[in-house]
């Protein structure tokens, strides 16, 4: 497989493309706003069902684009992923450089450049560039810069931020589970200790498939906020349901932003927890990376 | 071919992973628009039976066997024999659109079928300026138009009024005609020299005041 000298994939533009395209353009207060918006749509559209064939879920009416007041106001052909949103960009036929308007710069999971043709019959997908590329000063992107289309996968691929901060005003997403429900009827370390009134403890499964078997634990976080407005956060891990201890060289670290890591523990035979404990600055990013026989599994965080 | 095709369908039907999976599948799709015969119609919905056979052909990878002794020949009549039977299923019945297979364009939107309301596109990219023109000529009430005079005119004083403390002249009312209403907008690195403030200063501005400012705006235009 050598995908960077392969024939771009192309898909065809149907009927319903032509058609949201028509109807979001004669919204537009002139002609040159009338025709971003018809290119954008067509291009978002056509990836769209690209994505479909690759039972991919992407949600057009989450999507700015679908919005007639914010495709109006901006510059936007956003596509909702389940963790972020892809932002769909073209090249008319003959550029080799497309504008990235300023208002989708750096909070991209990435950008899918498509060219279009003359006769707007079908669009190909050229390639990908992940948003950890584009900074708030990057005003173009050319086909030389694009990477195969395939590493798109890979950063859809990327788990969502847990946002920590939000946990403050009470905000948490399904995964993360109350302790008394998570652990229920479980005994756990230190979680209802000092500090109680205001940490905030949420629990969640971890599974990992390893020769067709099913292995979880639990990761606990404990969070309590500081007078310094830093983060204390206490990580625990527990056996999952119906064992009693943690698989034997089941490790756990914690990264940095940059990828460096900062701490880690091993669990040993008999070992029914395994715990670590750092302190974070607001809007910190970390990793937590579980790695059971060889697989890892990351969790992010953003403090 | 035959080789890299057999080798891309198994390598789909092996695949656990989820993102292998999308990857081994994304170049099947390449070898796939490589084949030659596959079937092709002149029908307007023939793009849309073309779309859904790929989409057919990834979710059913699984349960291709070659009929022929050639990989790539069996590969392009079984695609043709759903692709012809879409397509047959198209000229049957040519005007029974499925209303679920559109989106609704905004709340406002939600009980109007677009397919009932407009008619068949036929459109280039030489013709795409004189023909929007004319659609937007048609159109009486004009969200474009209502979110420019806004930008425009600012009324309330608004986007004037939010800027950086020291900076009044990088309010979001200057920054929005520059970069939203102009074509092409202006760098924002020439905005800065103009107003006299730093690249970083402007863009933080921008996205963390000016941005949530005027989507709120454009939410309660379109309401």
């Amino acid at each position: 497989m050598n995908p960077t000298q392969s024939k771009p994939i192309t898909i065809l533009l149907d009927n319903n493309a032509h058609r949201y395209a028509q109807q979001f353009a004669k919204e537009q207060s002139n002609p040159i706003k009338g025709k971003q918006v018809y290119l954008n749509t067509l291009t978002v559209y056509s990836i769209h069902t690209y994505l479909k064939c690759l039972n991919i879920n992407s949600n057009l009416a989450n999507s700015d684009c679908w919005q007639t007041g914010l495709r109006a106001m901006f510059n936007v052909a956003d596509i909702t992923l389940s963790n972020g949103k892809l932002e769909c960009l073209w090249l008319l036929p003959g550029e080799e450089t497309t504008t990235i308007p300023l208002e989708i710069r750096e909070d991209r999971l990435g950008y899918i450049v498509v060219q279009l043709e003359a006769e707007l019959k079908q669009i190909e997908l050229l390639g990908f560039i992940s948003g950890d590329n584009i900074k708030f000063d990057t005003e173009t992107i050319n086909i030389s810069q694009l990477q195969p289309l395939e590493t798109l996968f890979d950063v859809i691929a990327t788990p969502k931020k847990t946002p920590l901060n939000q946990w403050l005003n009470n905000i948490f997403t399904s995964d993360w589970q109350p302790v008394e429900t998570i652990l229920a009827g479980r005994i756990t370390r230190s979680l209802t200790t000092a500090n109680s009134t205001t940490a905030i403890t949420r629990g969640k499964t971890i599974a990992w498939q390893i020769n067709s078997l099913e292995q979880e634990i639990i990761l606990v976080i404990k969070m309590m906020p500081q007078s310094d407005k830093t983060v204390d956060l206490c990580l625990q891990l527990y056996p999952g349901e119906g064992n009693n201890n943690l698989h034997a060289g089941l490790s756990v670290s914690i990264l940095d932003a940059a990828n460096q890591t900062c701490m880690s523990a091993q669990a040993k035979d008999t070992d029914d927890w395994m715990q670590l404990e750092f302190s974070c600055q607001p809007k910190e990013e970390f990793k937590v990376e579980m790695n059971l026989e060889g697989v890892s599994i990351v969790e992010q965080f953003l403090a | 071919m035959e080789q890299q095709l057999s080798k891309a369908i198994s390598e789909c039907r092996q695949s656990t992973d989820t993102t292998q999976r999308q990857k081994c599948l994304n170049h099947l799709l390449i070898l796939i628009q490589q084949l030659p015969g596959i079937y092709f119609a002149s029908h307007q919905d023939y793009p849309e039976a073309y779309n859904r056979t790929l989409e057919w052909v990834c979710k059913n990878i699984d349960r291709f066997e070659p009929t022929t002794d050639s990989v790539s020949r069996s590969m392009v009549i079984w695609i043709n024999g759903y692709l012809k039977w879409r397509i047959r299923d198209l000229y049957i019945s040519d005007n029974s659109y499925d209303p679920n297979r559109v989106y609704s364009s905004s709340k406002k939107d939600n009980n109007i079928d677009l397919i009932e309301t407009i008619a068949d596109p036929q459109i280039s990219l030489s013709l795409l300026d004189t023909q929007i023109e004319k659609m937007q000529a048609e159109k009486e009430e004009n969200i474009g138009n209502a979110i420019a005079n806004y930008i425009k005119q600012d009324l309330g004083n608004n986007l004037t009024t939010t800027h950086p403390r020291k900076h009044p002249q990088c309010n979001c009312h200057c920054l929005a005609q520059r970069l939203l209403l102009e074509d092409p907008p202006d760098k924002v690195s020439k905005i800065a020299r103009d107003l006299a403030v730093n690249n970083q200063t402007l863009y933080s501005h921008w996205k963390k005041k000016c941005l949530p400012l005027l989507q709120e705006i454009s939410n309660s235009i379109n309401n």
